[in-house]
């Protein structure tokens, strides 16, 4: 018996080192799936506000200086964040999905498209007036939330 | 009849400690002889190699029975080498090399070793010089015979990036070798 082999079937029959049973990886895979929609759907509604916020901004100031006005009302750190998001899913779909066999500039192209339509779609979509109703209802005011307050 | 790997590993995975003995009699080897290409340094290579199988033994529950054996292995064994790889920056093989490379007689030092019937050694010192992930590929398509799909497998590369990392590496090992005219032994 060779001497690594001697030392590993040490460590095994010791029980310094155990075997992770099948359900610990089950439950793993389980969350890192959870993750990974959660990250998505999370994305998503960041590249849709990143779309809503400057159109409900832009109706309010439209003059000899728009595309400053345009520029003022771009909500910066959610498109940060939006983007952030993309390229922190892209590398977690790229390394732990087996997406690796194809070319990580078609993992990139796939999910930003993806992304940032699903976003767009959204944006134009009810949803954003719906959930601001909702959180003006939970609030008692009707007037939204208010994360749009910055742009008034 | 003799179990083919993928059926000792299930045999490990129902709880048999003993078939694991198999799986390093089948492995310790080659496994070793591609870490110590990969790190150019007995010392680290024997700790990798432990690492290896002690990984390999903990989480022999997450290898799908479908898929190859050996490219599971390896997967753990290319994680482990690049981990030592990182931790460890003296590279005494490489400084020899350059050393050589840079030195008047080089030629002739190299001419000599060719001679001697050192090719093999030269080519290996050489192999050191250039990014890992070029030596790698390298190590698995002509060192240890695999086909492009498991280094893809293996290295979680597509196909077509093996093949041009094998190119590259070829590049980069000839490159050492142009001044001398020493590119037939590629």
């Amino acid at each position: 018996m060779s001497e690594l082999k001697n030392k590993v079937m040490q460590s095994i029959d010791k029980n310094e080192v155990k075997m992770r049973p099948k359900s610990f990886f089950r439950i793993m895979k389980a969350l890192s799936e959870i993750g990974i929609v959660a990250l998505t759907l999370l994305v998503i509604f960041l590249v849709n506000l990143s779309f809503y916020l400057p159109r409900r901004g832009l109706g309010l100031g439209l003059g000899s200086n728009r595309w400053e006005h345009v520029f003022s009302v771009i909500p910066w750190w959610i498109v940060i964040l939006g983007v952030s998001g993309i390229g922190l899913l892209t590398w977690i779909i790229y390394h732990y999905t087996g997406a690796y066999k194809k070319r990580l500039a078609w993992i990139i192209g796939i999910v930003s498209l993806v992304i940032i339509i699903t976003g767009f779609l959204l944006s134009v979509s009810n949803f954003n007036e719906t959930l601001e109703k909702g959180f003006g209802q939970m609030n008692g005011r009707g007037q939204g939330n208010g994360y749009h307050r910055n742009i008034r | 009849m003799l179990l083919t790997d993928e059926e000792i590993a299930v045999m490990v995975q129902d709880g048999d400690k003993e078939a694991f003995g198999e799986v390093i009699d089948r492995f310790e080897k080659p496994l070793c002889a591609f870490i110590y290409r990969m790190l150019g340094d007995r010392e680290n290579c024997a700790d990798a190699l432990q690492e290896t199988f002690l990984k390999a033994y903990k989480n022999i529950n997450s290898y799908d029975p479908k898929r190859k054996f050996s490219s599971w292995i390896y997967r753990i064994a290319h994680n482990e080498a690049i981990t030592h790889y990182r931790k460890n920056t003296k590279h005494v093989a490489l400084d020899e090399v350059v050393e050589i490379a840079s030195g008047e007689n080089n030629a002739e030092i190299i001419q000599k070793k060719i001679d001697t019937g050192a090719q093999k050694e030269l080519l290996e010192r050489a192999l050191l010089t250039i990014p890992l992930k070029y030596r790698e590929v390298i190590v698995f398509r002509f060192y240890e015979d695999k086909s492009y799909e498991e280094i893809s497998e293996i290295m979680h590369l597509p196909v077509n990036t093996v093949g041009t990392y094998l190119s590259r590496g070829k590049n980069e090992i000839k490159k050492h070798f142009k001044d001398i005219h020493l590119e037939e032994i590629l």
